[in-house]
């Protein structure tokens, strides 16, 4: 019941900040239609005034896409520019939380200086954070998976069947799985500890978050368990709409394109929805 | 006197022989299909534990041609397992569809040793046996022997030889051997090559074609009948590419099953313990189906695409002759010895869990089934034209998976993704990075620079449709019957299928089509050039009345608006080849009020401009507008338009834009 409380009261403390919702959504829509504008120039360049991509409209076409692919030259570009936009937003998203987090500890409404504010000044500490993070889960891939393939190495010449196989591997992702849902729950602990406490030593608030963690872990563990249920909601609706929808014209494609963009943004909601609970807890039991 | 004797001894030394072998046998056909050239009593025993396979055979050879053959060739196929020395390894690389042996392993290597070979009642032969290297020269391999006779088999004499043999299954890898106790057991005798008299095929005269064993083709064989007698532990699960006539329990642990196939080109078997079956019946054939225990939720995968093969090749090409179909699905680590044919044995390949929306366990049992017409039936030799085997199965493959599963998503329809086998297929050689890299017509093992299974395959299956479409379904399904009707149970070649192809398309069409289809099969079968047309422009110009100055009278006047004053335009649409391959096309003309022109070529010039003066501008200009020429290698350049549409660009781009939302918010979590 707690959880469900603290869950409300972050959804209240989100809503309350909507307006930044809706700026890092703005920046997240731009920083896309960078790489979508070339590549829509692209495609129309690259079906020229030819009718077989037509087919395309009513559904996936092998036989279009294929010859599509085939009769363009340089699509990999477009490619390696979202490689790099995606790289770029990362980097942006660390920025970001830092804004994020300091308004929710100022408990103030929303506003861009506060927000830069936060961004500016926690910005290299989070990078950090990251850098550690990504050593953890990168042991933690190691841990899980070097085992696992030395398992199926050992087994795989005496296993009656590929069912097997499938439950060993799958019995390795879902403990993965656990290790990663429990390292994002540090890392997001320590980034609000860090702000909470405005704590400089990065490596010192890992280790405090990973005591507060399991010290609450059902708390912590049900919350972040709990945050799943709406994207996974999100997604469900999205997918129905999309194969309901379709985008078989002009006007399809404008509503699938506002649906989508809906579907974004709510995303954004979500991952400040997620830290608005988590702060919440955190300040709960450090109160 | 000397000669009654020896007579007498033959006699009663063959009937020793066959009755050392034989067991009660009911007859399969009423008569002979085939000329049955060859027969095989074989006796075997399989130690399971050892891989080991210890064999008696009484083989009988007619001499089908006016000649004295006073040698005898026989495959000896296992050897290409023997070591990295063969022929099949050195071509293979050890590798078979991303399987391979672990060559560190002395009980993973496979052999087969003729233990001893004597003509009955006559000759010892066993130390006559010579390798022989026919198609490379490569001393190593030991695929093939040579078996010369001190007394020449005269024409139309029958011989009669017992042989002794050890097989030595290898760890599956590619096509046969076992894994744990499964076993395919393919390829698995000294199988005699065929003697080709004087004018079968190619042969300018009488000579044996006996091919090592290669990475690419290992059939052409004589029509035979096959008495198999298999003897094995009393666990192991037992399905042939025979009916089974009867079984033993031998009260030793081990039973003896007895099989009898008629009018095949070879024989193969399987066992394991762990076989569930499933058996159905369809019209005169009882299929059975031999699954792994984790894929049985599957076999109606298995027996309804077999039934709707049979369905469709008996509609369209001719009746499945034989009684029984055994289907064998290959355990996961046994997935080297999926999809293959033995006529009616087959082997088709699953995998736990596979969704129904892909049908690659169809495909393949579709595939593997119609083997019994090319190769079995219509027993084509694969090693010098496996397109006319492996193409033309691949052709009707296409056509059955269409037909049964929907066109444009036979192969795959899951998550919204939909791809025909047809386009599949095409797709396989009109994306091959040189589809020039070599003609069809070629042997299988000469595709030294790659692109076999492309051609082979894909390349043949596309210009086979492509000829579909030209000469039309009815023709071209009476081309096939015709084919099939006159080759069944012989072995045709190339110029016999084009012989077929001229005749019924000359009395469907006369000479619309020319005065043979020579013209076709010189491009697309013995040619490499690639077929490419293009609407390379729509041109709409105004026609405005004349203008400017006139002399009347001896005065220069203005010229008057004479013409009417309704709009009007010169169009012209220009079509290029940019293939070297040239077939007839059509081309489809639409005008802005949707009036439509059609127009015919006959594809040869290098370029074609159609024009007109219509009160209305061209909208659109298509080449083959009802896509029947599959072998366009760029059906981009097909259609153009003077209004092109941007949605499909859009929706695209959008769709794109959502997948890269999504992804950069997805790796934030990171952050």
């Amino acid at each position: 019941m707690k959880i469900i409380s603290l869950y409300i009261s972050g959804l209240k403390m989100s809503l309350r900040n909507i307006r930044m919702t809706f700026l890092i959504y703005s920046i997240n829509l731009i920083l896309a239609l960078l790489v979508i504008f070339p590549l829509l120039s692209f495609l129309k360049a690259g079906f020229g005034n030819s009718m077989l991509p037509d087919a395309m409209l009513k559904g996936f076409d092998f036989t279009s896409f294929t010859e599509f692919l085939r009769s363009v030259k340089g699509m990999s570009n477009n490619i390696v520019q979202a490689r790099w936009m995606i790289l770029f937003y990362f980097v942006v998203s660390i920025f970001f939380a830092g804004g994020m987090l300091f308004v929710f500890a100022k408990s103030e409404k929303f506003s861009i200086k506060t927000f830069l504010n936060g961004c500016v000044h926690y910005f290299f500490r989070f990078f950090k954070l990251f850098f550690y993070m990504l050593i953890f889960n990168l042991l933690d891939t190691l841990v899980v998976y070097l085992p696992l393939s030395l398992i199926i190495n050992g087994v795989s010449d005496s296993v009656a069947s590929e069912a097997s196989l499938f439950y060993i591997v799958l019995f390795g992702v879902l403990i993965h799985l656990v290790l990663f849902i429990i390292l994002q729950m540090i890392a997001y602990y320590t980034k609000i500890r860090i702000v909470s406490e405005d704590s400089r030593k990065v490596f010192r608030s890992i280790f405090k978050s990973i005591k507060f963690v399991f010290k609450n872990f059902i708390s912590t563990f049900s919350l972040f368990l709990l945050q799943l249920v709406v994207p996974i909601l999100l997604i469900v609706v999205i997918l129905f709409l999309n194969n309901t929808i379709g985008m078989t014209s002009a006007i399809t494609i404008l509503i699938m394109f506002i649906l989508q963009q809906m579907f974004v943004f709510s995303r954004v909601f979500v991952r400040m929805w997620i830290y608005a609970s988590q702060f919440i807890l955190y300040s709960e039991h450090n109160r | 006197m000397r000669k009654i004797l020896r007579t007498i001894c033959l006699l009663v030394g063959a009937s020793i022989g066959i009755s050392a072998f034989s067991f009660a046998q009911v007859d399969i056909f009423p008569k002979p299909n085939s000329e049955r050239i060859t027969n095989y009593n074989i006796s075997v025993k399989l130690d399971a534990d050892k891989k080991l396979l210890d064999g008696d055979m009484l083989l009988s050879w007619r001499n089908p041609s006016a000649d004295l053959v006073n040698e005898l060739q026989f495959h000896l196929y296992l050897n290409a397992f023997k070591n990295t020395k063969s022929t099949f390894m050195q071509e293979s690389g050890g590798s078979h569809r991303g399987f391979e042996l672990d060559e560190s392993k002395k009980e993973e290597w496979g052999y087969v040793d003729v233990v001893s070979m004597k003509v009955v009642g006559g000759e010892e032969l066993t130390n006559k046996i010579a390798f022989i290297h026919p198609d490379d020269n490569n001393e190593n391999d030991q695929t093939v022997i040579s078996v010369k006779l001190d007394k020449p088999v005269k024409p139309n004499e029958e011989i009669q030889l017992e042989i002794k043999f050890v097989s030595k299954l290898p760890k599956i890898f590619a096509r046969t051997g076992y894994s744990d106790k499964y076993f395919l057991v393919g390829q698995w005798f000294p199988k005699l090559g065929v003697y080709e008299p004087q004018g079968q095929r190619y042969a300018a005269k009488g000579q044996w074609n006996c091919h090592q064993f290669h990475a690419n083709s290992e059939f052409y064989a004589n029509f035979s009948v096959y008495n198999v007698s298999i003897t094995l532990p009393n666990q192991f699960v037992v399905g042939s590419g025979g009916l089974l006539q009867s079984e033993k329990d031998n009260g030793d642990g081990t039973k003896t099953l007895n099989y009898r196939a008629e009018d095949i080109v070879d024989f193969a078997w399987t066992a394991s313990p762990k076989f569930k079956i499933a058996e159905s019946q369809w019209k005169h054939v009882k299929i059975k189906v031999l699954l792994q225990p984790e894929h049985f939720s599957q076999a109606d995968r298995h027996i309804n695409s077999a039934k709707a093969a049979l369905a469709y090749f008996e509609e369209h090409l001719g009746e499945y002759p034989y009684p029984y179909l055994t289907i064998v699905d290959p355990p996961y680590r046994g997935m080297g010895s999926a999809g293959m044919e033995y006529t009616t044995f087959i082997t088709a390949g699953c995998f736990w869990g596979m969704p129904n929306g892909i049908r690659l366990t169809e495909m393949v049992t579709i595939h593997e089934f119609g083997h019994a017409y090319f190769m079995g039936i219509l027993a084509s030799n694969e090693f010098e034209e496996p397109w006319l085997d492996e193409g033309f199965n691949t052709y009707f493959e296409t056509r059955i998976m269409d037909y049964a599963y929907g066109e444009k998503s036979s192969l795959v329809d899951f998550l919204g993704f939909k791809i025909g086998d047809g386009e599949n297929t095409r797709n396989g050689y009109v994306a091959m990075g040189n589809p020039k890299i070599a003609e069809n017509f070629r042997y299988s093992w000469d595709y030294k620079h790659g692109g076999y299974g492309s051609l082979s395959y894909m390349k043949t299956g596309t210009w086979m449709s492509t000829l579909d479409n030209l000469v039309g379904r009815e023709t071209m399904d009476e081309i096939m019957k015709t084919y099939y009707s006159r080759w069944k149970f012989k072995h045709p070649c190339a110029t016999d299928f084009i012989a077929v192809v001229n005749e019924v398309v000359m009395k469907n069409h006369g000479t619309k089509f020319g005065m043979n289809m020579n013209w076709y099969f010189d491009q697309v079968l013995y040619g490499s050039n690639t077929c490419d047309y293009s609407v390379a422009s729509i041109d709409n110009r105004k026609v405005y009345p004349d203008r400017g100055l006139a002399d009347v009278n001896g005065e220069k006047v203005m010229l008057k608006d004479s013409v009417s004053k309704n709009k009007s335009y010169k169009s012209k649409v220009i079509i290029t080849r940019l293939g070297e391959v040239c077939v007839p096309v059509d081309v489809l003309i639409r005008f802005e009020n949707g009036d439509e022109i059609r127009e015919s070529w006959d594809g040869k010039a290098r370029s074609i401009d159609f024009s007109y003066e219509r009160p209305e501008k061209i909208l659109w200009a298509k080449v083959d507008p009802d896509n029947k020429i599959l072998i366009d290698i760029n059906q981009m350049n097909n259609s153009l338009t003077t209004k092109p549409k941007s949605s499909t660009a859009w929706k695209l781009a959008m769709k794109f834009l959502f997948v890269l939302q999504n992804m950069m918010q997805t790796f934030s979590i990171f952050s």
